[in-house]
This record gives structure tokens, C-alpha cells and sequence, in this order.
């Protein structure tokens, strides 16, 4: 008989957030700038610096807070975690311990067996370490090159009860959250860069046994599918594991993408006790209602909110809106566009086809492509009046998209104008029918596709321009005459 | 009679009326350095290029041309900040604290780095890992510490004022031992920014003048808040020298009566009460209070400073800055090796105390209790500043004791009993002396006041001291 | 009470290695420290708050906004190793 095991899944995500300046030091927290440029006495640790706190890294935090349904600590305080670690200048990292900022809240998400409350534990501030860098392996490298402009970034730790059961439903969940972040526009979220990190925590158990397994934390992933491809074998190792000896051992795992195993972390980062206690150089914090309440005011438009209303305002289907809404900039974009032509369904099409189709192609964020939503209504009116059909279309929404011109321009520049002249069509058709004798016969027979065959060849002749009904229509007549 | 000789208020007016110009004075200082320093080691570092490039520029403001001595925990720009530890001795840094800041603003010339117990850990300067400084009073004896070498730089005319600080005592009972006014502020009072943490929430720069009007003047200064410090408090700093007013007509003061009760010496005890007597005379109103938390003061200070010093001394890992022994295997090699060499004993003893009762399982029963304590002891002094406006005790139970004399750390410990209690509380406390015991080495009174009272105390110091004209005894340094 | 073991394993958390010669003395100071310490053994332990700080005032914050920073140079200046501008340690992680 096969075992069937439970698992539970919880996720520790660390969101670097987009402030100008770090959490207790004036420092940019621009990235990518040379090795120890964004540095002050503050960040590098130097004897008598002191820490202050960024208020729009607290002002970012309850705004997360409260896009995940947390209620917010009235009184919430700021506590030294020590061990000793190079990227740590201090020697301790100043965090949120004993007193978080936020507790209690959940994000809902979609899961296989339909909609699931994640609840999230707590969420705090603390800052981040500077950054490593080895020759080779950190395990290879005789030296290590430490650079600071990482030390005092402003990090909100967001602890998920382990509630999630699936790798699937654990990459879910961070997709959801992403997209929380990213429209309340308090992080980049980017996994390369390393603005959202995530740590991982599993346990297995056996169907029906109450006591919760060894849990193994995962450590240092570096994509959200990576997460889910790490949980997957570490769900099979462990299940092995509990087959073959019945332990399993509480470890930490990294992921070793290029043999798609989770391996042992070899050495400790971290301390056996962290020795916490309240950091006396900062005061408490007191978050007043008033605060709250004026930030929740200006809370945007949240994701799961915004798909609703696209259901029930545009009548779209939840999968179309659930694809809209992927980005704050896309689902902008879609209402821009709705705004110039208000058919939700034919600006859905378009806009979930060809321009994501165009997003992907060239890599490209929204806000980096040249398509103009007033252009595409243009475009879709054009096709109402007939000027251009929709495969005519295709070509124009593509230099749109390229070249952000009109559309006009763009028809009168390459003749693309549909051609509706009897005339020539018949002057077209009959010359096809000339040719394709035998295709005719077919079709006097019954054979449709040989039909829509000659009609691509009369759209080939007119390099796609005619008017497809209008063509239809011609050929048909002319072959039964 | 040497211009080293002279109080700050008295050589900002005669350079002020042009009597003598800020050159005449440094020079002087220096010349007095020259003579004594070889006896007194006060000094780690003497900034003659520096201060002397200063005075080349022409000085303008409260203290222009004033030389002033720096503990070498406080940093100062492009000058060597030691600690006087081999951990930092070569370690320069690349700003200036507020205090140092401020200093410059108004024109004052910093004249030299001064020697401490290492990390500002001790009472005698002993711990110093570069050498010991004499007091100068009688130079078998020791400063008393940790700011030592600031205290006996400006009791022997090496320089017109100094800052040092105070976590446990350590501005007020060298100020005691070497017979001149030492000031701790109120907590929050003066920026930490710069200050090298040793307990993050006890710590407070302090000033060592040779009398009160002094401290005042110097008080105005470095006070105020700074955007750069948490805990430094808003508001806008009082003129202290408004507070220079001989008159105790009304001050009620409180004697805590398990203090005095305490093992106190004889001639210290005697001094002191003598003092009280003078001010009672002087129209100010005496009782006994009672303090019951005051047993505690001592053992919650022991947790609460060696707690936050083994975390603030973390950084101390050879890693960025400071000492950092070569010839390593790997980082946990560097790190146990660096931190072996570069700390001397009392400091590992501070680490490692402070270690043990934030480790978990200690925590509640020391950290937590010891906070609890203070906050016991602070209900207390306000119950106590409700209705009298100073507490006034000795300020240590004995005089300076001799070079090598106490090697027992706990035994050393004992001498910051009446001192520990500011630091706890937050409140300000002052120095000054107020006799000499039968070696004639000084002995000291202090004056303690409600938060943010510095005009209280400045005021009943400033009386105290005509009373007492022990000021006008020490015009004439001795010569050493 | 507290004996050298213990002692040693503390002071290892901070990265402190003593000596065997010096051990037994740290020790016997510390168990003084922690007799002497007892005292506060007579405070009740129930409702000891968290907070620590002796003042009531909380919230002290600065807007986010840049200062110009240091600078590589001064940032460096103190480096015991340096590689360019990147501060040098040695191995990180044993096999």
C-alpha cells in the first residue's frame, strides 16, 4: 500500500523595499552602482555611528500590512539579532523580534481545490547584510570580496503560517504577494536582483498523524519556479528519507538548479543563540489609528479587487481577468484602452493576444513598448468602418506597437487600406478560379476546404488586403455560375 | 603665571579683549604638555600640527582658541581614535562625532586624544592597553577612570577644559580623585553620534573643567539635539550659565540614607557631610530620604553594561576596520584570533559576562530583571524629585588609590556605587571637589538633579564651590 | 553555579577564545559577578514589560531622503584588506 503524506509548506519572504534612502542611514539604495559607493559610518558599522529610521520604510510596511489583511501593532519595537558574519558590519542585524510590526493576516489564493486563505504570521522591518562575493563557490574560494551598499537596505519580512500544500500552490502564493507589492509600488520584486527572496520551510507527515514532521528549511532560491521545483524534490527526498530509515533530519537545503536537486548547506551562517535584545539606540514605535487610517485611504487598488471589478464591470470571464491584472501597469493599460473604445471583449482580445504575444517577444514591461491605447481604439474603429480587416490588423497593431505611430499613418504609409472594389476582386477571382481548375471541380463537389483554399489564394494576390467577406462572397458566386 | 594656569571663561575674556591671542595660549598649553606630560601620560595623541594649522586660520566663536583635550573614545576626523585598545590603535576615522563638530563651530582647538581605560571599561585608566596615567594631584596614584586621561590633563594644566564620558561614573569619579568638576548630562542631553558605544543606553559625554562656570560655558556647546542620534532629545537647550547664581535659599536637598550607610571612608564622609552642613548654613534645607532600590543600582548596572557592550563590541571582528591578524586559515580562525589579541582582559571579562546573561535561558533572569530594577529605581528618584530638588551623596566612597593597588576587578567595580545610579536613571549628575583626606588627594561631592535639571545642580555646584573656595586654592597648578 | 565549561562555551558565541592559563580566573570573576548579582533576585518577576526604555518618548524618525554618502575612498580607508573596492576576508566556508 502506497504511504500518502501530508505536507506543509510555509514561506519566509524578504521584499527589499524601493525607498530613496536606506532604513537607518541617508545612503541611496540605488543597485547596481560600484562596490562600497553607497556607504556612511552608519551602513559600514564604524565605532560611534547610530541608526535612525527611514519613517517611509514604516509608512511601506503597514501599507503591506494592511494589503494582507494584518492588523497593525499599536506598539511594535526594534531588537539586536548578533552573530558574526562578514556581510554584517555590526556584528548584529537590527530586526523586529519579540514586538513585529504587523500579525495575523492572510492572502487568498487559487489553489486546485478553489479558493484558499494563506495565512501570514507576521511581518516585519529589519535591515539588510551587505553582499558576498567568491572566486567560484563560496566552498572553493580562498578570499571573499564583502561590498556594502547592500548593508542597511530596508527589508519587510513576511512569515506565512505553513499552511500551503503544494509546490504548486506555494508558487501560487508568491505570484499573488508579487503582485500585491508590485501595485502598491513598495518594491522592484526582482528575484535576479535580488529585491525578493524567499526561504522555505517543509515538513512532511503521514495521513492522519497529528504531530507535525521534522521540518527542512530551503534556502537561497532564486525564482519563484525554482521554488517549486526545489519543494518537489525535497517532497520526494524527504518521503524517501521517511521510508528508508523513518528520519528525517532537521537541515538547511540549498538548490542546485543544474542537477534540479536541493543539496546540505555545508557550514553555518548564523549563530546558536542570537542573543536577542531590544536595541536601546531607537525608541518604539507607536502606530496611531489616525496613521493607519490615512495610509489605507491611499491604498491603490488591490489586485484581487481589481479583478473583481473587471468581472463584474466588463463582464469578462475570471481567467481573462486574472490575466489582466498579472501587472498594475497592464491592467492600466487594458482600462486606457477600454476607455477609447469601449468593448471590453474586443480590446480583451487584443490585448491578452497580440501584445502580450509582443511583451514576450521583445522582452519588454508595459511601460517599455511604444503602443498608445488611443491607438489601438483608432485601430479597432478602422476595422468597424472596414478600412482594414483583422489579419490587415495584426500587422498594423505590430507597427503600433513597434513605432507607437497612428494607425492611419501606418496604412497610408504601407498601403494597407482593405480593398473593397468589386471590380478588382472579381477581376482577382476570376483569374484564381482560371487557375485552379481542378480545385474548382472540388469544390462544385462539396470540398469546403478547397474553397477556403482559393480564398487564401485571392487574399495572397491582394497581399491580404481584400475584404475576406467581400471575397467570400465574389468567389462563391462566380463558382456557381 | 602660565596662561595654563587660566580657566576657560578667563581666557576666552582676555583673548576676547585682545590681551592675548589664541597662539599665545596654545603655545603655552603645549609648553606646559612638554614639562609635565613625560610624568602625567595623559595624552595617547597630541594634535600639534593639526590644532597649531587651526589657529593659523583665524578662530571665531564661544570658544575660539580655547584648547580642549578629547577622550580617545569620541571621533574625531583624520585623527587616530584608539580607544585605547590595539583593536582600534591605528584605526583613523573618516568623521567627526557632533560633540567634535560642534567643538570646531565655535573655535575651539583640540589639543590631544586622552588616554582611558580601554574601551571606556574601568575606574583607573589601568586598562588601558597603551599605558597608565598618573594623577597628578600625587603621581604615584591613579586618575581614577575610565576618562583619566582627560581628567589629569586638565588638572595639570595640559589643557583648559576636556570631554570625556560617563557610563557608570566615569567623567564624575576622575573629575573626584584628580579635584576638579566633572558633568554627566542628562541622558539625551549631549548627541552619542561619534561616542564609541560601550552601553548604548547608559552612555553620555561628559566635561571636565577646573570649576563650574567652566562646565556651563562648555555645556552650552556640545548640548543640543542631533537628527543623527535617536535618543537625543528635541528641544531647545537652555543658556546654562544662566544658572551661575550663588543661592541655595530654598533648594531642598535629599541625602539617601542607604547610601550614606554604606562603607564609606572616614575623611570622605566627613567632607562631605561638611560640605552639606556649609549648604544648610547657606539657607538650602537638608533631610534624609530613604532610596530602597539602591541595593540594586550596582547589579543591574553590572548586566545592563556588559550586556550592550558584548553586542556593540561585535563589530570589533577585523573585518572592515581595526586590528586583524594575518596568517589565518579561514574567517572563524580571524575572527577568534583578532578578537583574542586586539581586547584586553577586562574587556573580554565585560564580553563575556554580558554574553552569558543575554543567552537564552538567562535572559529573563538577568537582562529582564536588571531592567526591571532601573525602572524601580527611576520611580523612586521621580518620587523623590517631587519634593526636593537635589540628591547629593559623596561621589566615590574612597579617594584615588595607588597605582597597581587593586587588582581585584570586582574590588575595583565597588567605587562606582554612588556614581551607577545617574547613568540607570538618566539623570544629571556634577562633581566637584569639595576637600582633600589627611594624603591631601581630593575628594568629591556630587550633586544630582531631576531629568533635564542641569540648572539645578549647576546652580547649588556654583554656590557650593564660593562657599567651599576650593576654586581659588588650585589657581596655581602644582608643579609637578 | 556556573563552571569553566560554560564559560568557555559563552565565550566562544562572541568569538572569544581564552586561554587555558586564564579560564579558571575569568570564570572565578564572573562567578563573583553572578553571586553578587543575585540580589535581584528579591524583584518580582511577574509583569516585567518588555519595554526598557526609560523615557516615554517613542517615534523619532528622519524623512527619506539622500545625503551624500561617504565616499569609496574614506570607506575603505580603514580596510585591513582590500581588493579594488571591495573589502578582502579570508575563507569563509571550511570543507
Amino acid at each position: 500500500m502506497i504511504k500518502r503524506y501530508e505536507t506543509a509548506i510555509g514561506l519566509e519572504v524578504h521584499v527589499q523595499l524601493a525607498t530613496l534612502s536606506k532604513v537607518f542611514c541617508s545612503c541611496s539604495t540605488e543597485f547596481g552602482t560600484k562596490p562600497n559607493k553607497n556607504t556612511c559610518p552608519v551602513c559600514l558599522g564604524l565605532p560611534g555611528a547610530l541608526p535612525v529610521l527611514n519613517k517611509k520604510v514604516v509608512d511601506y510596511a503597514i501599507m503591506v500590512g494592511l494589503a494582507t489583511n494584518c492588523e497593525i501593532n499599536k506598539y511594535s519595537k526594534f531588537d539586536r539579532k548578533n552573530y558574526f558574519y562578514p556581510d554584517l558590519p555590526k556584528g548584529y542585524q537590527i530586526t523586529q523580534y519579540a514586538q513585529p510590526l504587523a500579525q495575523n493576516g492572510f492572502i487568498e489564493t487559487n489553489t486546485e481545490d478553489g479558493r484558499k486563505m494563506i495565512r501570514i504570521k507576521r511581518i516585519h522591518i529589519e535591515e539588510d547584510a551587505g553582499k558576498l562575493l567568491h572566486n567560484g563557490s563560496i566552498y572553493q574560494s580562498r578570499t571573499s570580496l564583502v561590498d556594502y551598499n547592500r548593508a542597511g537596505i530596508p527589508l519587510l519580512e513576511i512569515v506565512s503560517d505553513p499552511d500551503i500544500c503544494t509546490p504548486v500552490e506555494a508558487r501560487t502564493f508568491l505570484v499573488q504577494l508579487k503582485r500585491i507589492l508590485e501595485y502598491l509600488g513598495v518594491s522592484d520584486c526582482n528575484m535576479e536582483e535580488g529585491s525578493l527572496r524567499c526561504d522555505v520551510n517543509i515538513s512532511i507527515k503521514p495521513e492522519g498523524q497529528k504531530e507535525m514532521g521534522v521540518r527542512t528549511e530551503l534556502k537561497n532560491i532564486n525564482s519563484f519556479r525554482a521554488v517549486e521545483k526545489a519543494l518537489e524534490d525535497e517532497i520526494n527526498r524527504q518521503r524517501k528519507e521517511l521510508e528508508n530509515s523513518g528520519i528525517v533530519r532537521q537541515e538547511t537545503r540549498t538548490w542546485d538548479d543544474s542537477t534540479g536537486r536541493t543539496v546540505l548547506m555545508r557550514g553555518k551562517e548564523g549563530a546558536d543563540d542570537y542573543l536577542y535584545f531590544p536595541e536601546p539606540d531607537l525608541l518604539a514605535l507607536e502606530i496611531e489609528n489616525n496613521w493607519i487610517e490615512g495610509i489605507r485611504e491611499k491604498l491603490p487598488e488591490l489586485p484581487a479587487d481589481r479583478m473583481r471589478r473587471f468581472v463584474s464591470d466588463y463582464g469578462l470571464r475570471e481567467s481573462d481577468a486574472e490575466l489582466l491584472i498579472d501587472t498594475r501597469e497592464l491592467a492600466n493599460f487594458f482600462e486606457e484602452c477600454v476607455s477609447e473604445y469601449p468593448d471590453a471583449g474586443a480590446v480583451l482580445g487584443w490585448i491578452i493576444g497580440d501584445f502580450l504575444h509582443l511583451l514576450k517577444e521583445g522582452n519588454m514591461a508595459v511601460s517599455e513598448c511604444k503602443l498608445m491605447a488611443e491607438n489601438l481604439g483608432r485601430m479597432l474603429k478602422l476595422i468597424d468602418k472596414g478600412l482594414i480587416n483583422t489579419k490587415i490588423a495584426k500587422e498594423v497593431f505590430r507597427e503600433m506597437f513597434v513605432t507607437g505611430e497612428k494607425p492611419e499613418i501606418i496604412i497610408e504609409k504601407k498601403g494597407l487600406k482593405q480593398i473593397t472594389d468589386k471590380v478588382l476582386i472579381e477581376e482577382i477571382v476570376l483569374k484564381i478560379i482560371k487557375n485552379n481548375q481542378e480545385l474548382v471541380e472540388d469544390i462544385r463537389e462539396g470540398r469546403e476546404k478547397a474553397f477556403a483554399f482559393l480564398v487564401g489564394q485571392v487574399m495572397k494576390e491582394t497581399s491580404g488586403k481584400a475584404n475576406p467577406g467581400l471575397v467570400n462572397r465574389v468567389l462563391r458566386e462566380k463558382i456557381n455560375e | 603665571m602660565g596662561l595654563y594656569n587660566f580657566t576657560i571663561h578667563h581666557l576666552r575674556d582676555m583673548i576676547a579683549g585682545k590681551d592675548i591671542s589664541a597662539k599665545e595660549v596654545l603655545e603655552s598649553f603645549y609648553k606646559r604638555i612638554e614639562n609635565v606630560e613625560e610624568k602625567v601620560k595623559a595624552y595617547i595623541t597630541i594634535t600639534e600640527k593639526e590644532a597649531r594649522s587651526r589657529i593659523e586660520q583665524g578662530l571665531q566663536g564661544k570658544l575660539a582658541g580655547i584648547p580642549i583635550a578629547i577622550k580617545d573614545n569620541i571621533s574625531t576626523e583624520g585623527i587616530k581614535t584608539t580607544c585605547a585598545s590595539r583593536m582600534l590603535e591605528d584605526y583613523v576615522p573618516p568623521y567627526d562625532a557632533t560633540v567634535i563638530k560642534k567643538l570646531n563651530e565655535e573655535g575651539a582647538v583640540i589639543i590631544g586624544k586622552t588616554n582611558l581605560d580601554e574601551f571606556a571599561m574601568g575606574s583607573s585608566s589601568e586598562n588601558s592597553a597603551f599605558f597608565h596615567t598618573h594623577n597628578p594631584r600625587n603621581l604615584e596614584y591613579v586618575p581614577g577612570g575610565s576618562s583619566g586621561g582627560s581628567a589629569a590633563a586638565v588638572a595639570a594644566g595640559e589643557a583648559a577644559g576636556a570631554l570625556g564620558s560617563d557610563t557608570g561614573g566615569s567623567v564624575r569619579q576622575p573629575a573626584s580623585y584628580c579635584g576638579i568638576v566633572g558633568l554627566k548630562p542628562s541622558y539625551g542631553s549631549i548627541s552619542r553620534f561619534g561616542l564609541v558605544a560601550f552601553a548604548s543606553s547608559l552612555d553620555q559625554i561628559g566635561t571636565f573643567t577646573r570649576d563650574v562656570e567652566d562646565a556651563a560655558f562648555l555645556m552650552n556647546v556640545i548640548t543640543g539635539h542631533d537628527p543623527l542620534d535617536s535618543r537625543s532629545v528635541k528641544g531647545k537647550t537652555p543658556d546654562y550659565t544662566d544658572s551661575l547664581q550663588g543661592n541655595l535659599t530654598g533648594m531642598k536637598i535629599a541625602l539617601p540614607e542607604e547610601y550614606f550607610t554604606m562603607d564609606i571612608d572616614s575623611e570622605v564622609r566627613e567632607s562631605v557631610i561638611k560640605a552639606v552642613k556649609k549648604m544648610k548654613e547657606a539657607g538650602a534645607e537638608i533631610e534624609e530620604v530613604n532610596l530602597p532600590s539602591a541595593k540594586y543600582a550596582l547589579a543591574a548596572y553590572y548586566i545592563i553594561s556588559s550586556a550592550e557592550a558584548s553586542s556593540n563590541l561585535a563589530r570589533y571582528d577585523g573585518v572592515n576596520y581595526g586590528y586583524r591578524i594575518n596568517n589565518v586559515e579561514n574567517i572563524a580562525e580571524m575572527y577568534k584570533k583578532t578578537r583574542k589579541v586586539g581586547f584586553g582582559n577586562e574587556v573580554k571579562r565585560r564580553i563575556t559576562l554580558g554574553t552569558y546573561v543575554l543567552s537564552s535561558g538567562n535572559y529573563e533572569d538577568y537582562y529582564l530583571k536588571a531592567q526591571k530594577a532601573r525602572k524601580l529605581l527611576t520611580e523612586e528618584i521621580h518620587h523623590i524629585f517631587r519634593e526636593y530638588h537635589l540628591i547629593i551623596t559623596p561621589t566615590t566612597p574612597t579617594t584615588a588609590f595607588k597605582l597597581g593597588a587593586i587588582k581585584d576587578p570586582f574590588e575595583m567595580d565597588q567605587n562606582g556605587i554612588f556614581t551607577v545610579l545617574a547613568n540607570l536613571t538618566g539623570i544629571p549628575a556634577i562633581s566637584i571637589p569639595c576637600g582633600v583626606d589627611s594624603k591631601n588627594l581630593p575628594i568629591g561631592i556630587q550633586i544630582m538633579g531631576p531629568p533635564f535639571g542641569e540648572a539645578g545642580i549647576i546652580q547649588a555646584a556654583y554656590t557650593l564651590e564660593k562657599i567651599l573656595g576650593i576654586k581659588d586654592q588650585q589657581t596655581e597648578l602644582e608643579v609637578l | 553555579m556556573i563552571n569553566t565549561k560554560e564559560i568557555e562555551y559563552i565565550a566562544q558565541l562572541t568569538n572569544l577564545e581564552i586561554d587555558e592559563a586564564d579560564i579558571q580566573e575569568l570564570t572565578g570573576q564572573i562567578k563573583i559577578i553572578l553571586e553578587y548579582i543575585n540580589i535581584l533576585g528579591e524583584i518580582e518577576a511577574n509583569n516585567i514589560s518588555a519595554s526598557t526604555l526609560t523615557s516615554l518618548v517613542r517615534n523619532v524618525f528622519r524623512e527619506d531622503e539622500l545625503k551624500s554618502s561617504m565616499g569609496r575612498e574614506k570607506a575603505l580607508a580603514n580596510a585591513p584588506e582590500r581588493e579594488e573596492d571591495l573589502f578582502k576576508v579570508p575563507k569563509i566556508m571550511g570543507e
